[in-house]
């Protein structure tokens, strides 16, 4: 596997059907994807599937991407929409369910049990979409105006939906964090 | 961050940020991420196979309408050497059999000219 050349020259090389080129713009770029994905389905293996699914639609779409635009930006809209697909297939689970759910393999061992409960708990209780806008934008660093257009909602709502999302879990972790 | 929060002013508060970063941590084992490249490239490589098939069962029903169609005027062809040597030994018995019959009137004719002649000649 090639370690030179540029994103653009990789792209262009995955365009002509060099699979080489496509694995290492998957290398690159899979940590991103993972962090979109995780932050809108919450769980890890759905995050993995919807990773993979993403490349799968960005290689198969390849032909219409242009080089000279930014492949990661390309990529996040699409792990987002195969994110949004693996949420709204699992729309049935409950908020009980997810809560029960503390994805803590990978977590700081040195969090508190309580803490993570209650995140999590908190988290149920927010609903998918502002629970993906604070994590995008506090965790991930992403702007309103890309989560706005990764989750196809208007940049005002993905405001909103931080504002309120920062409160409520203000609220629910605020005695806990002042014990 | 470069977001300026006009209406909705309520500010990240780092312990909770904290949590969630602890929360949503991502594999940090290198192995982890070789094996997810691995899966997405064998993915990609079965979609390649399995899109191939689909070019391959999209050409199928020609394929099959296109061998049918060889196979009909190849059996036309043989029926029609077939039956070549019948229509042409035919031809040539009717060709043998007219010929003979026109020899037969001509000589009639021949005959019944030199028996008229032998009753003319006779009296």
């Amino acid at each position: 596997m090639r370690n030179t050349g540029t994103e653009r020259e990789l792209v262009v090389a995955a365009q002509r059907g060099e699979q080489a080129a496509f694995a290492e713009l998957v290398a690159l770029h899979q940590r991103r994807a993972y962090a979109i994905a995780r932050a809108i389905v919450y769980v890890h293996e759905d995050a993995e599937d919807a990773v993979q699914e993403a490349f799968l639609r960005a290689y198969q779409a390849l032909g219409k991407f242009r080089p000279e635009e930014p492949f990661g930006a390309w990529l996040s809209r699409i792990v987002a929409n195969a994110a949004l697909d693996i949420t709204r297939r699992k729309k049935i689970r409950k908020a009980d369910e997810l809560s029960d759910y503390i994805p803590d393999r990978f977590s700081d061992p040195g969090e508190s049990e309580e803490l993570r409960r209650r995140l999590a708990g908190a988290l149920a209780l927010l609903g998918d979409r502002p629970r993906s806008v604070i994590v995008l934008h506090d965790v991930e660093g992403f702007t309103h105006v890309e989560i706005a257009k990764m989750l196809g909602i208007p940049e005002g709502t993905a405001r909103s939906d931080l504002h309120h999302a920062r409160r409520q879990l203000r609220k629910t972790l605020g005695n806990l964090q002042e014990d | 961050m470069a977001d300026n929060d006009l209406e909705f002013t309520a500010e990240a508060d780092p312990r909770v940020t904290g949590a969630l970063r602890s929360h949503y941590a991502a594999p940090r084992d290198e192995a982890y991420w070789e094996s997810l490249q691995a899966q997405v490239m064998a993915r990609i490589a079965a979609g390649a196979r399995a899109s191939w098939l689909q070019v391959a069962a999209g050409w199928a029903r020609p394929g099959l309408a296109a061998a049918a169609a060889v196979l009909l005027v190849a059996a036309a062809l043989f029926q029609l050497n077939r039956d070549e040597p019948e229509s042409i030994s035919f031809a040539a018995m009717t060709q043998i059999a007219s010929q003979p019959e026109f020899i037969y009137i001509e000589n009639d004719a021949a005959s019944q000219r030199d028996e008229t002649l032998r009753l003319v000649v006779s009296h």
